[in-house]
């Protein structure tokens, strides 16, 4: 009995933080960004930054970073690209160019370059 | 419990990965005289090494710009979290998470003329004040 009380009393709140972890990360996609420039790079606006499926040939620019993101449903691809755009931005980015998308466990993930145009439009 | 493994888990640096850009070595400072920061400064510099890192912190920065005798880093922290009920691009919630964290290490130069004073950042061949030939390097004068 003393046993029950006890495992109940442990137990619930575990069990919460369980459920409000498992849902914070549900709430969530990550984002991974690995620097390949060198130097410093002034941060760009997140809504002016490019989604790309190939690179510009129009204008010269530099690849400064490799981003890749996971954990959105496949329907999700719009939010995808604005996490992208949000993350690519403080380090400079003015595009992403996304060199493969894919759906591996029912999740949607994308790979890509962080580029910055080296002369303005 | 999960707490605990998520507070090992950051305070564990991994993916290390360093770059030094002048072919001159300069000696160790003390940890607290090197700046961080947060952008470019206003000041003209150049650019002595980048570092990257996951599980480090900005002081972790700092420590590594004091070891090869920097004025400042810049820190930038990139990637993390990303919540799905953002809409906008310019929002994001979870802005302090981040999956890796970057530390571009810079020495002042002294002001040279207009150009110098427009902050532009240059690469480490010019050195701000004199530094020693890293072993192995071509004794050669600075290009520019």
């Amino acid at each position: 009995m003393r046993r029950t009380l006890l495992r109940g009393s442990v137990g619930a709140p575990a069990l919460l933080w369980i459920s409000v972890l498992v849902a914070w990360l549900g709430a969530c996609a990550t984002v991974d960004v690995t620097k390949t420039a060198k130097g410093i790079f002034p941060p760009t606006d997140p809504n002016d930054v490019e989604i790309l499926t190939t690179f510009p040939r129009d204008r010269p620019f530099e690849e400064i970073a490799t981003i890749s993101t996971t954990k959105w449903k496949p329907s999700e691809s719009a939010k995808m690209h604005n996490a992208l755009r949000a993350k690519a931005a403080p380090l400079g980015a003015n595009a992403v160019v996304l060199a493969n998308s894919g759906i591996s466990g029912g999740n949607l993930w994308s790979t890509g370059a962080a580029i910055r145009f080296t002369t303005k439009k | 419990m999960t707490t605990v493994v998520f507070m090992l888990a950051a305070g564990c640096a991994s993916d290390e990965a360093n770059r030094y850009y002048g072919p001159f070595k300069y000696s160790a400072r003390p940890v607290n005289s090197v700046e961080i920061l947060s952008a470019a400064p206003p000041r003209p510099y150049v650019v002595l090494a980048d570092f990257q890192s996951r599980g480090e912190s900005p002081r972790d920065m700092q420590r590594k710009a004091a070891a090869i005798g920097a004025d400042a880093v810049v820190v930038v922290t990139v990637g993390g979290y990303r919540a799905k009920s953002d809409a906008w691009a310019g929002e994001d919630s979870q802005h302090q998470s981040y999956s890796r964290i970057l530390g571009t290490a810079i020495l002042y130069k002294e002001a040279e003329g207009a150009d110098a004073a427009a902050g532009k950042g240059t690469d480490a061949k010019e050195p701000a004040r004199p530094g020693t030939l890293l072993p192995g390097t071509p004794r050669k004068e600075p290009s520019r």
